[in-house]
């Protein structure tokens, strides 16, 4: 499909931003594992602290990276889909507010002003600037939503008898997730924090912040996973050489994905207090129905890649595997989603480990919990990030990829480094390692009275996993350059891979609207959220002024200075 | 409408949720295995303190602040169970305690409880595992139990 | 393989075959962390 040189200008615009930022997050990576492994004892390195590279690392990573990423995958799937381009008016707009937003928390965050990790807990304050900048690009995200779903509306009033394509129904889920899990930290942000960190109110409600937060900061994982969803369903079958086994179970995923991501956001909180333990087993609970749609996708998406192996005449139960294309240059996608769908294998389960109530004990808060997201975030959701960065970057600059066989190595030699880390880093929880933590300063110190041998070897192992990841990172960086500011020799283009079903799909009237399912994903979120809301308001003693993180007293107010 | 391999996955995945919840209630019931207790705060939980109960039952009233908790040690008998209750003075803490089921968050303005029994001597470590500033990485306290020594 | 690969008549044994192994995965690494979870009580 041809492309405008507008919106061919914005995507590319949404790729090259965050992953030029992209090299500041990675080098932190390897620098976390540095200092936790006691290789460096030192509290900064290049005047770069630990705790503002942590930052650094979980807001560029998971928050920048993924919601530009959100964005320009959801331009390219809604114009190549139906057929028509964005609003440029409102299009422009929400670049705008997206990269000034990213560059005023940038900006804060890299002079010194807000180390408080990508949770931004209060009581522990940043500057307005990185609170006012993470807001701007959430809503410029969602003026790109609204543009959507208007144009969605238009084309299903011309359609009414099309099944909606699969591709546009995840991406219009995704969004709306997104959309109504971000109006609760929209308002934590601005109604809460700013005026607080610009000492207007004295206090804040801790607790009530925190559950605010994770409102938002569970259904935030969904965000991050549903457009390598969309990548699994219609794209893998096809590159594999076969067709999707069912689209109908892709529909039920990206449904259930719709009422059932936000409610669950408190299984993050079973160590608060205030919060009633009947609405912490409620979602708990609530968070096995969530992984009910991956149990559904893990076995499609294999049984879809079962057909295309027997196809190019695959046999026995299992030997057929290896009729897949997995080093073939010219659908290297296919490399970077299966090592996502190996990883997520073992990131889905132990997340399962993490929200089952009084398991959580176990591993909350230890280094159990990077370990495991990991495995998601850095599996799935980074694997399809960087394949399809690389691959939209080609097809629209009309350029080949440079080095191509560096190209389809890179999902593997990251999928090793990853499972290596993560494997350190899960052992190492089960033995109380804390994450967040600079352990290169006290507990991996042999000098230090706090020293505990014990974490050495996984530690050790997460260091080396981490070597390895930031290789691939780096490899990564080259061969995306690389294609950027090399000689056009093509037009420029939109050619998606598209999967046909394999039994032919029946359009159901009930899985191809909205309506119904987003008034149940109302009514689930309000049974499953006020309890927890009026908890954390009720139970509260008392609201807690600002504190920078280097300073064990309060900042005051300014007229009692 | 679905494909019979799809719904019996979707029939698996639902039985083997069941019988995870079934063992959480288990745990729940017969183990004593829960999460933090919800209690209604009050300003006398910022005085760091241990009560003895009776002869196996104590209460520790940690306060954590940055960056070390109160009581820093605290002396047990083996064999005692003890209401641990935690709140903080200013930032969030975390506070667990190695090798036993203690996770807490230590909010301000919250008391987080919990009841752990301490059947086996030894110096049990306890380590803030919630970013709380620049000496994050200092914070930790113990508990040691065998005392008085049996 | 053309006329055998009926989609009609597809049985995915293989993924049948993995999603049985994945369910197994699963159920040891979550017991595997309850019995951590009861040994700590």
């Amino acid at each position: 499909m041809n492309v405008s040189r507008f919106l061919k200008n914005v995507i590319l615009a949404e790729l090259f931003v965050p992953v030029l930022l992209l090299t500041i997050g990675i080098y932190h990576g390897l620098m976390q594992v540095i200092y936790r492994a006691g290789v460096i004892h030192q509290a900064s390195v290049a005047k770069l602290d630990y705790y503002q590279g942590l930052t650094l690392h979980g807001v560029i990573n998971a928050v920048v990276l993924t919601t530009f990423f959100a964005v320009a995958f959801g331009h390219a799937t809604i114009a190549f889909y139906l057929k028509k381009e964005p609003n440029p008016r409102a299009t422009t707009l929400s670049l705008i507010l997206m990269v000034v937003g990213t560059l005023l928390a940038a900006a804060a965050m890299l002079s010194g002003k807000a180390s408080v990790l990508y949770t931004f807990y209060p009581p522990l304050k940043a500057h307005p600037a990185f609170y006012i900048g993470t807001a701007m690009l959430i809503i410029g995200s969602w003026v790109a939503y609204w543009d959507w779903a208007v144009i969605y509306v238009r084309w299903k009033r011309e359609n009414r008898d099309i099944n909606t394509p699969l591709a546009v129904i995840g991406t219009l889920v995704n969004f709306t997730i997104w959309f109504v899990c971000t109006l609760a930290v929209a308002y934590e942000v601005l109604v809460l924090l700013v005026p607080w960190s610009l000492g207007w109110t004295a206090g804040v409600n801790v607790v009530l912040a925190r559950t605010l937060f994770w409102f938002f900061g569970h259904a935030l994982v969904y965000f991050w996973l549903l457009p390598s969803y969309i990548m699994f369903y219609t794209m893998l079958p096809k590159l594999a050489g076969g067709k999707l086994y069912s689209g109908m179970a892709g529909r039920i995923a990206f449904f259930m994905f719709l009422i059932l991501s936000i409610p669950i956001g408190v299984h993050h909180q079973f160590g608060d207090p205030s919060i009633g333990r009947g609405i912490k087993l409620t979602q708990s609970i609530l968070t096995f129905g969530v992984a009910i749609p991956s149990f559904i996708t893990a076995f499609t998406i294999a049984a879809s890649l079962e057909y295309a192996a027997r196809l190019r005449g695959g046999k026995g139960l299992y030997r057929w595997i290896w009729k897949l294309p997995f080093f073939r240059k010219d659908v290297f996608l296919f490399g970077y989603l299966i090592n996502g769908l190996i990883l997520f294998i073992f990131g889905g389960l132990t997340g399962l480990v993490n929200a089952s109530y009084s398991l959580n004990n176990v591993v909350h808060n230890t280094s159990f919990i990077p370990g495991h997201f990991h495995l998601t975030v850095a599996g799935p959701v980074f694997l399809a990030i960087l394949g399809m960065s690389i691959f939209l970057v080609s097809q629209l600059t009309g350029k080949k990829i440079f080095l191509p066989t560096i190209n389809t190595i890179i999902p593997y030699l990251w999928t090793v480094g990853v499972l290596i880390f993560s494997t350190g880093l899960m052992w190492g929880g089960l033995m109380g390692e804390p994450r967040r933590t600079n352990m290169g300063l006290t507990y991996l110190n042999p000098a230090s009275e706090q020293y505990h041998s014990y974490w050495v070897i996984s530690s050790m192992l997460g260091l080396a996993g981490g070597g390895i990841m930031f290789i691939a990172g780096f490899l990564y960086f080259i061969v995306f350059f690389g294609t950027f500011f090399r000689k056009q020799t093509a037009p420029s283009t939109i050619d998606f891979p598209v999967s046909e079903s394999l039994h032919e799909e029946k359009r159901i009237p009930l899985f191809d609207t909205f309506r119904p399912w987003l008034l149940l994903m109302g009514i689930i979120i309000l049974m499953a959220y006020l309890p927890a809301i009026s908890d954390a308001l009720n139970n509260t003693g008392r609201k807690a002024p600002p504190y920078q993180p280097s300073d064990p007293t309060p900042i005051l107010p300014k007229n009692e200075r | 409408m679905i494909d019979k391999f799809e719904r019996n996955v979707i029939i698996t995945a639902l039985l083997v949720s069941g019988l995870f919840i079934f063992s959480l209630f288990y745990a729940m019931g017969a183990k004593k295995a829960d999460v933090t207790e919800c209690l209604p705060y009050d300003k006398s939980y910022e005085t760091a303190r241990v009560n003895q109960i009776d002869a196996h039952t104590y209460q520790i009233f940690y306060v954590a602040r940055m960056w070390n908790f109160e009581p820093s040690i605290a002396y047990i008998p083996v064999g005692s169970e003890v209401d641990l209750f935690l709140t903080s003075l200013d930032v969030v803490h975390g506070f667990n305690i190695f090798n036993k089921n203690t996770n807490l968050m230590g909010v301000p303005g919250g008391v987080s409880k919990t009841t752990v029994k301490f059947d086996e001597p030894g110096v049990y470590k306890v380590v803030c595992h919630e970013f709380c500033g620049t000496g994050h990485q200092n914070m930790q306290a113990e508990i040691i139990v065998n005392y008085p020594k049996k | 393989m053309q006329e055998s690969n009926n989609p009609e008549k597809f049985v995915p044994r293989g993924a049948i075959a993995f999603f049985a192994l994945l369910v197994t995965l699963g159920l040891i690494i979550w017991f595997g962390i309850y019995f951590i979870m009861l040994s700590r009580i």
